[in-house]
């Protein structure tokens, strides 16, 4: 199978528009099969609008896209057979009860038998833990359990692609854990598709990741790349006394790029940029200490993670703003 | 979590993608509240109700009145007649009132999913948008035609044949039947219409309403009107005797145009529901 073969999703320059709004400019995506990949973007980025257009919900204004090799406005139906998908705020018929919900949607799939469907529908809600609120009505259930027969009901057709709006979103710190955790499981039987803006999550489940930003791509890596691609590395230190001379002589090492400090109540924090990281690891430290006039605190090798490399790449002053 | 061969998978194809399923569900969600029987039963104390009354008529005056029911050439000799008034009576309120529960039937079956998301996620499924509309309208259809017009019938018919003492002309009063039917999909129709080119329900509900209340008021200012809605089935035009009430009497009906024209209306709305609704996004 060659890398094209193994796409699941691709996009080519999809587009939207609503009236006077771009909501989604240009969007060029590959998904590949059997990745978590995590779509990832503040508030009104696009994203709901990228996954509503992938399952046909909703029209592209220009580009196309495929899953599976079908195009999404021609064969949404067959793209539908083989997905599985979990809305941002999941609606469900609330009369009835999980175990019927999941009934109604297993025979959009299956026609029989009916004793297969049951163990499928009974399987499917262990997976997600629902076993004790089976057959209760679901106008009775907590945000945590509409999630988990979210995914459930996503699941349930065992689908070659799983498509996740905000899965964990708005879920308590269990509900996230336990959330994550299902997706884990899931994670070599499918290939896991979804939309989140909480950094954290992604970087601990995902092995791609793409960041969208008022509508277009910014970037798309797997996610070990995009960390350990972010420039140049930095030092952090906490240094306390007359930290004057010592800056100044660190500054002026030939490897050192920059050095922004900040007052940390009784001490100073530093945060060394540096282009050489072997001669900061066996240097940095000495060098301050050299004319003894500080102490340090404490020292190390700032980790780089997803929140800094977003941050950066989608102007963090302007986060959250464009819902 | 492997995909098991033992289950056979869905085989429909093209639009019936879905149906069978979400006609299912539709269905269910009408037989399996209390809401249709209660209504039911409500239509039923009302109409039935009104045809007590023919038991007030005492056997000799119905036996000297029967003759000349068959005969009568308008409608307002109709509601001279002791038992002509009561058919008039009748299938006014069926198809004033009834339609009233036409509308409320499909007022929520497009707007209601729209608004609440479960449309985005049954949509979601392979399911086509065709059979989203024709499942809520084919289980809609059904509970109309049970609640609004067997029992219904069924109770007015077993009264008049009770009182006669024979039955009435079974295939005649069917025929009315059907057009009270008929006056009833194409207010459902019309609703759907409506709640897919509109996302208020204020604006479903007003003209939908205003259409089975003030409609008629219409006959006389717009003649087509008369072609091709079900308003002039029951009234109009006291000179003459309008189909609805022909057929309820045994008589043919003087013109078939507004029936033929009521049908292929109901089917204009369906067409342009479906065709609209495939462009909805939701």
């Amino acid at each position: 199978m060659d890398s094209s073969n193994s796409l699941v999703i691709e996009t080519d320059n999809l587009s939207k528009a609503y009236k006077d709004v771009q909501a989604l400019t240009g969007l060029n995506l590959a998904v590949q099969q059997h990745s978590i990949f995590g779509f990832l973007g503040p508030n009104g980025a696009g994203k709901s609008t990228t996954i509503k257009m992938l399952l046909g919900l909703a029209q592209p204004t220009s580009g196309s896209a495929r899953i599976f090799g079908y195009d999404i406005q021609r064969e949404s139906i067959s793209i539908r057979k083989r997905v599985g998908y979990l809305a941002q705020d999941p609606r469900y018929y609330e009369h009835m009860t999980a175990r019927e919900t999941l009934r109604f949607t297993a025979h959009f799939f299956y026609s029989g038998p009916a004793a297969e469907i049951e163990k499928r529908i009974d399987e499917t809600i262990m997976l997600v833990g629902l076993e004790d609120k089976a057959d209760r009505p679901i106008k009775g259930f907590s945000g945590g359990e509409r999630q988990r027969l979210g995914i459930a009901q996503a699941q349930v057709n065992y689908p070659d692609l799983l498509i996740l709006d905000e899965p964990a979103a708005a879920l308590d710190p269990q509900g996230r854990h336990d959330v994550l955790e299902v997706m884990e499981r899931l994670r070599k039987h499918t290939t896991i598709f979804y939309s989140t803006h909480i950094l954290s999550d992604v970087q601990r489940v995902s092995d791609t990741v793409a960041i969208l930003d008022h509508g277009k791509l910014i970037c798309q890596a797997p996610i070990e790349e995009l960390l350990n691609s972010n420039s140049k590395p930095v030092f952090t230190l906490g240094v306390r006394g007359d930290t004057e001379n010592a800056r100044l002589r660190v500054s002026s090492l030939p490897w050192v790029v920059n050095i922004q400090d900040k007052p940390v109540n009784n001490h100073f924090s530093w945060e060394v940029v540096v282009s050489d990281e072997g001669m900061a690891e066996a240097q940095l430290l000495p060098q301050v200490l050299l004319g003894g006039e500080v102490t340090v605190l404490e020292f190390g090798r700032k980790k780089v993670d997803l929140e800094d490399i977003f941050l950066t790449l989608t102007e963090g002053d302007q986060n959250g703003k464009h819902e | 979590m492997e995909n098991t061969n033992s289950l056979k998978a869905v085989n429909d194809r093209g639009w019936r993608m879905g149906f069978a399923n979400l006609f299912h569900e539709a269905n269910g969600s009408y037989w399996h509240t209390k809401k249709w029987w209660i209504m039911s039963a409500l239509w039923f104390l009302i109409l039935n109700g009104l045809f007590i009354t023919i038991w007030t008529i005492p056997a000799k005056t119905i036996a000297e009145a029967m003759p000349s029911l068959k005969k009568m050439t308008s409608m307002m000799e109709m509601v001279q007649h002791p038992f002509g008034v009561i058919f008039v009576d009748y299938f006014l309120i069926c198809a004033i009132g009834l339609a009233v529960t036409a509308v409320i039937a499909g007022q929520d079956a497009i707007i209601g999913e729209r608004q609440s998301g479960t449309g985005a996620w049954v949509l979601s499924k392979p399911v086509s948008r065709e059979a989203f509309i024709l499942s809520k309208l084919a289980a809609s259809t059904i509970c109309l035609l049970v609640t609004g017009v067997l029992i219904q019938g069924v109770g007015v018919y077993a009264q008049l044949s009770g009182k006669i003492g024979s039955p009435w002309p079974i295939a005649e009063f069917s025929g009315a039947m059907g057009l009270v039917f008929l006056t009833l999909m194409f207010y459902l129709t019309l609703t759907y219409m409506l709640g897919a080119l509109f996302t208020s329900r204020g604006a479903v509900l007003g003209i939908s309403l205003a259409a089975a209340i003030a409609g008629p008021m219409f006959l006389y200012s717009i003649p087509i009107i008369k072609e091709i809605t079900p308003w002039a089935f029951f009234y109009g035009d006291l000179e003459k005797v309008p189909p609805g009430l022909a057929l309820a009497l045994g008589n043919p009906p003087a013109s078939v145009i507004p029936i033929v024209g009521t049908a292929l209306m109901c089917v204009v709305f369906t067409v342009i529901t479906i065709l609209r609704f495939r462009r909805e996004e939701l």
